[in-house]
């Protein structure tokens, strides 16, 4: 993991500089600094530093060995809950979104609990609702809800 | 001098008025209510309660709308102690001892201490308004964008104090930074970069979202892996009696000069318009660490790591008021908003404003030292029930963390684009967290890449592309000659090192 | 998505039937594609505290919601994808018209019902007081023999136009320097870096009222109602005009009955002691056109900033 998130960050500084020197210039029209001369420097330095880093970090693996242990797995799912959540706010709207989350949440990480965790989830939900919504108007997502306000 | 009390002490009269005193009450309380919501700063409390200043004098307004500004920056550093997420890039360098404090268990002296130190920052910086903004104004109207790019580039030159395990990584997670902040429209040749066509990255990629998202989300999955869910709650059951709530002598006997140190760096930050309170932070965080005997106590939970910045940072939001008086330039988003309500209640904001509305001014700075007191005992009063939150096994505590995190982020500008941006930078912050590289450098480096990036090609076109102009202007001389001086002081502290 | 579009097709319905009774029977959105406390939204929001004091808007709602990003191209975009609504409006500004040229947006100003340009906001070139400048003429003639720094807010914004359309008829050479914030740029004249800037007056007015700052020209074709002493551009001999246009605008295919009460009401606006105030206070110069003629003006305004933007190639 430690290795492929550095080889992640590698991926990233070439892309960035890739784009950076294919749709910018790096001179303007009076050949003075262009737009492009600033993430140069920074791409140019990142693919430097980022690949140093990747040869590091692999030695350093290949002491330490590449155990993955088992809350890999409770990271992954909560990722997923959370971009259920992004992904459900703008139709659902956020009085159903954050039901549905806590909701889902609390029967995958807090089980055997069903009613208070049934509770937990409109309480909550309504509370951030009240918060929100109704004191901060923080103009929230109506979502399908839409129709009633 | 003596006109400046007789000014001060009409202005204390004037902001003790029933009226004044009560709308201060509620400024100060929404500002430390919105400042606990990461994604809610000042600029947003204030935007949400200028329609209710409308009817108000002008006077009671601005105490109303300033209580808020100031008040946001209490309550800002809550969530960054408890749940190590700054809703502010001026809380951001709070996090760094503030967290690791809540987590040995210490959340009562930490909360106590900063809400002391936003005290002591936010006291030392009305005094000082008073009596030196004549002078203070002037010396920010000197600063030019070469000036300004001096000052970003000694922040950037002690962002290297923040690093984590090693400095490569640091180095990483600055370039990290900077490769977000060129998203948007470049402001010197107008030319969109990394917009990829979507009209939501025209003005680029805000900081909120990244720190709420590296810092946030990036720390709760990191909870999730080292198995904070599983585990029952820590009792700490203190209340405002037990000995364990109120910070030790120690504390206080250890951070005595912290307090001075962090209130001036931060005040000096704050005049000068840009983006001084996280400016301010740095500086006063980084000065700590190298000031201190035992440098290698900072970032696990030091408490003059906490107080440097918090006094830092509230001393800067009392400086951003002098150049927003007296020469009508805002300093921050805050205060640009402030400035905006000004020019709704017809008052200019300018030189002549203090000429031609005393009165306004000096109600305006009594009524600050009257905030920061309320603040502070509100503060005190107010921490047992955050502690509580403690109390709460963390497995219930996470749809909390996560719905605020979002909703905090969504409301800024309605965008979902900005939602999304805050899951990646989740993930990002949680490998950094793991495999030790500075999510407080990258954050740092979107806030102040920009800005580093827009003075340098500005202060060439003055200088018509040639580097002099950062030594022929006295102020960047003497800036650049900090600069050097650090350079040097550094490779002089190598040198020694390798000797031995 | 077909969800949206069946509210939204519903909501045209109930909109349509209702055209021909008395129209205001829903609340109303004033969308602002600023952030709060900029000069749009002060102008939105003065319009709005007119209407709700007056009982211009009959016993419905105003509200505003602020949809600032991408100068103005989320805001005006939102609105411009509700055709035929009636019960959307917002104010433009300099961005109305320039974020189309200079991004790729899905929208420009042909996308709107144009209802009423009520106030330009023209352009102040500002110096220091201990500057050698005391007109036009001395400025221009230093300019033809050295380079010149002068300082706006943004690449591709009004103070470029400015700037650019001086150069143009002067027929001298200078270098801008654009800034993000008008903090930047008026610290960038108090610390003499730059020779002298282009603004809107309400953001230098202070440091004039102070004496730091001269002004040298006004940008609008006569002068302005609230600083009177100051001469034009036009006056002195250089064919400089140029001002922002603050009008109100609805989305596209609105009934034309729609428009007419609009336009009705904003003549009302106009006329009320708080929008002179406002004017004054603000530094704006009044102008109203109305319905068509406000199109014409959006049209002429447009291409004059395309001809100059292309003339610098800030059009990618």
């Amino acid at each position: 993991m430690r290795f492929l998130f550095s080889m992640a960050l590698l991926a990233f500084s070439l892309s960035y500089t890739g784009y950076a020197l294919y749709s910018l210039d790096l001179l303007d029209r009076a050949d003075r600094l262009g737009p492009g001369f600033f993430p140069a420097i920074v791409g140019v330095l990142l693919i430097a530093t980022t690949a140093a880093n990747g040869i590091r970090e692999y030695r350093r693996q290949r002491e330490a060995g590449t155990a993955l242990d088992a809350l890999w797995r409770d990271v992954a799912e909560m990722t997923g809950l959370i971009a259920l959540f992004l992904v459900l706010l703008p139709y659902a709207g956020s009085l159903l979104t954050i039901f549905a989350f806590t909701g889902l949440y609390l029967y995958r990480f807090n089980r055997g609990r069903g009613w208070f965790n049934a509770v937990y989830a409109v309480a909550f939900s309504a509370a951030v609702y009240l918060l929100f919504e109704v004191v901060l108007q923080a103009g929230l997502p109506q979502g399908v809800l839409a129709p009633l306000y | 001098m003596e006109d400046l009390f007789a000014n001060l002490a009409s202005g204390l009269a004037l902001a003790l008025s029933l009226e004044n005193l009560v709308f201060l009450v509620v400024g100060v309380s929404v500002g430390m209510l919105v400042g606990l919501f990461p994604g809610f700063g000042p600029a947003a409390g204030i935007a949400i309660l200028i329609p209710m200043t409308l009817g108000l004098e002008p006077t009671t307004g601005i105490i109303l709308l300033a209580g808020i500004y100031y008040g946001a920056m209490y309550g800002g550093t809550i969530t960054s102690i408890l749940i190590n997420t700054p809703g502010e890039s001026a809380t951001v360098a709070s996090t760094l001892d503030g967290y690791p404090l809540a987590q040995a268990g210490r959340a009562g002296p930490a909360l106590v201490m900063q809400a002391v130190a936003s005290f002591v920052g936010g006291a030392v910086g009305v005094v000082l308004i008073c009596a030196f903004a004549p002078a203070l104004s002037s010396f920010a109207a000197s600063f030019g964008p070469s000036e300004y790019f001096l000052i970003v580039f000694l922040g950037l030159l002690l962002l290297a104090t923040l690093m984590g395990d090693s400095l490569l990584k640091g180095i990483i997670s600055a370039l990290l930074g900077f490769a977000i902040s060129t998203v948007g429209v470049d402001v010197i040749s107008g030319a969109q970069r990394f917009t990829f066509g979507s009209p939501e990255l025209i003005d680029g990629i805000y900081f909120v979202p990244v720190a709420i998202g590296l810092f946030g989300i990036g720390e709760l999955l990191n909870c999730i892996y080292t198995g904070e869910h599983k585990k029952p709650a820590k009792r700490i059951s203190v209340t405002i009696f037990s000995r364990a709530f109120w910070p030790r002598a120690g504390d206080f006997r250890i951070s005595r000069f912290t307090f001075a140190r962090g209130s001036l760096i931060g005040f000096i930050a704050g005049v000068l318009p840009g983006s001084g309170a996280t400016i301010g932070s740095i500086l006063a965080y980084s000065v700590e660490k190298r000031v201190a005997r035992d440098p290698g106590e900072f970032g696990k939970g030091d408490i003059r790591g906490l107080v440097a910045p918090e006094a830092a940072n509230n001393a800067a939001s009392a400086g951003a008021m002098v150049p927003l008086i007296s020469l009508g330039i805002p300093g921050s988003g805050a205060t640009a908003v402030l400035l905006g309500a000004l020019l709704m209640w017809g008052l200019q904001p300018g030189p002549m404003l203090i000429v031609d509305n005393p009165d306004f001014v000096w109600a305006l700075i009594g009524s600050m030292y009257l905030g920061n007191l309320m603040l502070v005992l509100m503060s005190v009063v107010a921490i047992p029930l955050f502690i509580k939150f403690l109390d709460v096994p963390y497995r219930l505590v996470v749809p909390v963390i996560v719905t605020l995190c979002i909703v905090g982020t969504f409301a800024l500008h309605s965008s979902m684009i900005e939602t999304w941006i805050l899951l990646a930078t989740g993930l990002l912050g949680f490998g950094m967290k793991r495999f030790g590289y500075s999510p407080a450098a990258t954050v740092l480096a979107v806030v102040l890449g920009g800005m580093a990036e827009n003075a340098f090609l500005q202060s060439l076109l003055i200088g018509d592309g040639s580097l002099r102009i950062f030594i022929t202007r006295p102020i960047s001389l003497a800036l650049t000659a900090v600069a050097a001086a650090i350079f040097v002081a550094a490779a002089v502290v190598r040198l020694r090192a390798l000797r031995r | 998505m077909s969800r949206v579009a069946l509210i939204l097709a519903l909501a045209f319905a109930w909109a349509d039937a209702e055209a021909d009774s008395t129209y205001p029977v829903r609340s109303l959105t004033y969308t602002v594609a600023f952030g709060p406390g900029g000069g749009n939204d002060l102008m939105s929001r003065t319009v709005v505290d007119i209407i709700r004091q007056y009982g211009l808007y009959g016993d419905q709602h105003v509200r505003i919601e602020n949809r600032p990003g991408g100068s103005g191209a989320i805001g005006y975009g939102r609105v411009a994808r509700q055709a035929g609504n009636a019960y959307v409006i917002t104010s433009t500004s300099g961005s109305f018209l320039t974020t189309p040229i200079v991004s790729e947006t899905s929208w420009t100003w042909r996308d709107f019902t144009p209802i009423a340009l009520l106030a330009l906001d023209a352009m102040f070139l500002v110096v220091r007081t201990d500057s050698p400048f005391v007109s036009i003429d001395g400025f221009v003639t230093r300019a033809r023999q050295s380079d010149m720094k002068i300082g706006g807010n943004g690449a591709t914004g009004p103070d470029r136009v400015v700037a650019g359309l001086l150069a143009e008829s002067a027929g001298i050479e200078f270098t801008y320097v654009p800034f993000q914030n008008g903090s930047g740029l008026l610290t960038g004249l108090t610390s003499s870096s730059l020779h002298a800037l282009v603004s809107n007056p309400s953001e230098v007015m202070g440091q004039v009222a102070a004496g730091n700052f001269r002004v040298l020209a006004y940008s609008a074709d006569s002068r302005s109602t609230v600083y009177p002493e100051v001469p034009t551009f036009v006056e002195q001999g250089y064919e400089v005009e140029f001002a922002v246009p603050r009008g109100i605008v609805m989305p596209a295919d609105i009934p034309a009955d729609v428009r007419d009460w609009w336009i009705d009401v904003l003549k009302k606006v106009v006329a009320t002691p708080e929008w002179k105030n406002y004017l004054e206070s603000r530094g704006l110069s009044a102008a109203v056109l109305w319905g068509d003629d406000f199109g014409d003006y959006l049209g002429r305004t447009d291409s004059e900033y395309r001809r100059i933007l292309n003339s610098f190639g800030s059009i990618h």
